[in-house]
């Protein structure tokens, strides 16, 4: 188990597409990830202090994205039940905002979250991991120019320095006359209309963090030169410069948690389609690699020569939260992060929502007990399903915000208890 | 007509059985209090409609609806009562409105302001009462109107003098909830309850709902003098509004989302297959909207019109593609196979893969945009998908028939793909094809509509039994309803539509009379209170 520092706990909550090929997911005897075509091979990477990144990894199989299997989101809308435990009919937050605003654990950060996505800003169910209460998702960063500019600003000379200060007073005349207008709005809404407007206060309250004097809590990074991403978007051509992207957007995240910019984040990663990362592997990922996978299953060998190319799409994604731990490494933050990695589906074939590939990475506080495999999946045909409820609510505790639910569901069964094997 | 009319208003949920293969029904009408009334409601205006606000209160077009983080959609349609403002929205449109301000009070102070500023504060006073009431759409209170003057003060101070106060007041006007939220509220009442909008908020509702825009100085007019709580007072404005071209954004925006074609300028196709496409698209859409505005100014915006008019809008480079002897608004184009909406390219384009076609997406939208019956999703039913995969000599329609033929697709794509094969006479990006795969295409299908087998030697054929079909002109005035209403609710669905049904024949095929129909009537300014 890896004791925390005593610095705040940040999380991260990751989407990695396409499920997994299950056969090359499982790690081999003695937590080895290392094995030919295994898709957690990047986590064999070294780490500070003579360790590796999979010492601060808890690889589980077996969950299930079980409040959107009841309802029928599922396939690629079930990426919102990831954090929220939730379907398409659930009101309430996902977990990065329901710890961070709800909770309260972001007020003291110049960011209380930081929405990050891949090659896509739409606001439909299958794009967004992060949602208000209300079910409003929470619009996403693309483009790691902006990210940098809203973390970090301008240089500032003398003169700009004034003028900042001149615009920041201006800013909150405006914010002030907003927000009494939006309260006399409010005084006089009737209650169906209210919870709507109160997400309006919030977004009021990040206008305000944004009109405050930042006291300086670490070294600029070089900001990202758009001319290496002239486009952004999948299906327009943004896909050639998604490497550049990821990588940008990752290491501007694991700064800005270094720093205490933000503790709560998410982070929504694009897949192969179009990008040309892998010669070996067909243009088309979702058409191609994962809608073609076999596994193995009690009723069938499966079809090895499918498990590969998609073993290969997962590892690449997982590299890149291997990325996101190394630089968080060599911050001296790791082992105060906690990382959920999921997807929204398992087999991508079947665009089933069960038996989602799950990691824990990031020393969690030292709550959970890491470098370890946890198997907790039965037959997929059957068995009773494992809710990725129970993993909410353990990360709530974890953050120490005493929950026993988390999510919606028609079944309380399906929303309660916390997922004891996580610790051990 | 009416009786068949009838007939199928009767069959709005409508129940199809197919094995595996239900299509969803809608919930049946409430004969409660209030039934067919709109929900009293607080919506944020979508991106678009913000968009249209901002340049009616600067007075000059700032493209700022893209730059907002997308709107959430509800059936496709960016208009309606999920929108709100999350952190990440806030702050954007808190960016962007500072910066136009800045750019407008900078390049044109003296055409925002009723006054020379000179006068000092009575400039000053008449400029806050003016943008105020004209950004909070009514009358504005002491209280706030005092507020304003004391911001304008602020901003006025130092070096950025009168501009500086202007400034100040814009900026808190465009960033206010009384403008970002169209209220249809009425007194207050409790849930269940009926209630009647008040004078300015039937002015917005009137206003947006055809136009997406505030309303004008007339409409207000009409408010102040109490015209607009009659059914001939509101019918009155919005025969007026119709006659404005700026209506005609509305009709374009809607056919744009209703046809999912609004996000094509995103979109790409494989450049080694199809390298026109890149500088065809701004082409394919310019068509579209082209072809829209003809149809509802000439034709009253009429299904059948629509789909079927045998005319295209197009530039001359659209007439090229299209091998077209002529350019302009209406060139003949049936003999080319362009009967509508449904054989132009941008259609195509939007509905097909970047390097191939797509019976499936074609089929799946005939059935879900144009007659309304949706289909489950096939991981509701956990089925396993596998996509068909290019053969070489193997053309589009025989991969989808091998795929079709597993017996846990079949029920649905039996009814999905030959929709989808009347359109196989054009490529993805819209281009007439004789060939597929080296081989001769065939793009005549049996399909089954709601149990009824009919045959479609094309994809015009297709659009010639739409034109006339009654339950494709009654999910063709949903779709509108849900878009012009900015809700999507079966009962006042049901309540435009009976409306509708009450026009004399000649006029029940325009929508724009079915609209000025619903504005006209009792619905119109009532709303039902909703549970908390």
């Amino acid at each position: 188990m890896s004791p925390g520092s005593g610095l705040p706990l940040r999380f991260v909550g990751v989407y990695t597409p396409h499920g997994s090929a299950r056969e090359l997911f499982r790690p081999g005897p003695g937590f080895d990830l290392g094995y030919e075509d295994a898709s957690l091979a990047p986590f064999e990477a070294p780490a500070r202090g003579g360790k590796r990144l999979k010492d601060y990894l808890l690889v589980i199989d077996g969950v299930d994205l079980a409040a959107g299997i009841q309802v029928g989101t599922v396939g690629h809308d079930a990426a919102r039940v990831i954090l929220t435990g939730s379907g398409a009919d659930g009101k309430n937050a996902s977990i990065d905002q329901f710890l961070a605003v709800e909770s309260g654990l972001g007020a003291e950060t110049p960011h209380t979250t930081l929405t990050l996505a891949v090659g896509s800003d739409d606001a439909g169910l299958g794009f967004n991991l992060s949602y208000s209460r209300g079910g409003t998702p929470v619009p996403k960063v693309i483009d790691p120019a902006a990210l940098f500019d809203e973390l970090f600003g301008v240089p500032l000379t003398a003169a700009s320095r004034r003028q900042l200060a001149e615009e920041r007073r201006r800013g909150r005349s405006v914010l002030d006359f907003v927000r009494a207008d939006l309260a006399r709005l409010s005084a006089r809404a009737p209650g169906f209309a209210r919870e709507r407007l109160e997400l309006h206060h919030t977004s009021l309250r990040e206008i305000e963090k944004r009109l405050s004097p930042r006291s300086r809590r670490c070294e600029r990074p070089e900001r990202p030169d758009p001319a290496r991403f002239p486009k952004l978007r999948s299906f327009a051509g943004g896909e050639r410069y998604f490497e550049t992207v990821t990588d940008s957007l990752v290491d501007l995240l694991a700064r800005a948690l270094a720093c205490d910019l933000t503790r709560f984040s998410t982070l929504f990663l694009s897949d192969l389609t179009l990008t040309r990362t892998y010669p070996e592997l067909p243009n088309d990922i979702h058409s191609d690699v994962a809608h073609r996978y076999r596994p193995r299953t009690g009723r069938s060998p499966g079809d090895p020569a499918t498990w590969r190319p998609l073993a290969l799409q997962n590892r690449h994604s997982y590299g890149k939260v291997a990325r996101l731990m190394q630089r968080l490494d060599e911050a001296g933050v790791l082992a105060d992060c906690l990382l959920y990695v999921s997807s929204d589906m398992g087999d991508p074939a079947r665009h089933s929502s069960r038996n989602v590939p799950t990691l824990i990475c990031g020393g969690s506080g030292g709550r959970f007990k890491l470098g370890r495999y946890l198997d907790l999946g039965g037959p997929e045909e059957g068995s009773e399903l494992l809710p990725n409820n129970r993993i909410l609510v353990s990360i709530c505790q974890a953050f120490g915000v005493p929950v026993q639910r988390f999510g919606h569901s028609a079944d309380p069964a399906t929303v309660t208890g916390a997922l004891a094997a996580l610790s051990g | 007509m009416s009786a068949a009319f009838v007939a199928t208003l009767g069959a709005f949920c409508f129940a199809f059985a197919a094995a595996g293969c239900a299509p969803s029904s809608g919930p049946a009408a409430s004969a409660a209090h209030g039934e067919g009334l709109l929900p009293a409601r607080v919506r944020r205006l979508s991106n678009v409609e913000y968009e249209r606000t901002l340049e009616a209160l600067l007075g000059k077009a700032v493209p700022v609806a893209r730059a907002l983080p997308p709107d959430v959609r509800q059936d496709g349609y960016t208009r309606n009562a999920a929108q709100a403002v999350p952190p990440g929205y806030g702050t954007r449109l808190s960016a962007l409105v500072r910066d136009a301000v800045a750019s407008a009070v900078g390049e044109r102070l003296e055409e925002l302001l009723p006054c020379h500023p000179r006068s000092g504060d009575a400039c000053r006073d008449a400029f806050v009462a003016d943008a105020a009431f004209r950004a909070f759409r009514r009358p504005v209170g002491a209280s706030e109107k005092a507020a304003l003057e004391r911001l304008f003060d602020a901003g006025a101070r130092g070096e950025a003098g009168f501009r500086g106060g202007v400034e100040l007041v814009l900026r808190a006007l465009l960033e206010s909830p009384s403008l970002l939220y169209l209220r249809e509220l009425g007194p207050a009442a409790p849930p269940g309850g009926v209630v009647t909008l008040g004078p300015y908020q039937v002015a917005s509702s009137l206003s947006y709902f055809l136009r997406g825009a505030p309303p004008d100085a007339e409409l207000y007019a009409a408010a102040r003098r109490g015209e607009l709580s009659t059914g001939e007072g509101r019918e009155r404005q919005a025969r007026r509004l119709l006659g404005h071209s700026g209506t005609r954004h509305q009709f374009r925006q809607f056919v744009m989302e209703w046809l999912e074609i609004d996000a094509l300028d995103q979109a790409a196709k494989s450049e080694t297959l199809f390298p026109e496409f890149e500088r065809l698209r701004p082409h394919m859409l310019a068509e579209t909207r082209a072809f829209v505005d003809e149809v509802m100014v000439n034709e009253g915006a009429s299904l059948a019109s629509l789909v079927d008019a045998g005319f295209a809008a197009v530039d001359p480079a659209m007439a090229r593609f299209y091998a077209l002897d002529a350019y302009g608004a209406r060139v003949p184009a049936r003999d080319r196979g362009r009967a509508g909406l449904l054989q132009q390219a941008s259609f195509l384009s939007a509905h097909a893969h970047p390097d191939m076609t797509s019976p499936v997406k074609r089929g799946d939208f005939v059935l879900r945009r144009m007659l309304c019956i949706e289909l489950p999703r096939p991981a509701e039913l956990d089925i396993e998908i596998v996509m068909p995969r290019p053969l070489a000599r193997q053309t589009a329609r025989e991969r989808f028939i091998a795929h079709s033929a597993d017996p846990s697709c079949r029920s649905c794509h039996a009814l999905i793909d030959p929709l989808g094969y009347v359109f196989e006479g054009f490529d993805a990006m819209g281009k007439t094809r004789a060939i597929d795969a080296g081989k001769p295409l065939r793009t005549a299908a049996d399909v089954a509509i709601r149990g009824e087998r009919r045959y479609f030697a094309d994809s015009a054929a297709l659009s010639a039994f739409l034109a006339r079909n009654v339950e494709a002109k009654q999910c063709y005035l949903r779709q509108a309803f849900r878009f012009f209403s900015a809700q999507t609710d079966a009962d006042a669905e049901r309540a435009f539509l009976e409306v509708v049904l009450a026009l004399p024949d000649e006029r029940r095929d325009n929508l724009l009379e079915a609209l000025v129909a619903y504005v006209k009537s009792d619905l119109f300014a009532r709303r039902k209170v909703p549970a908390p």
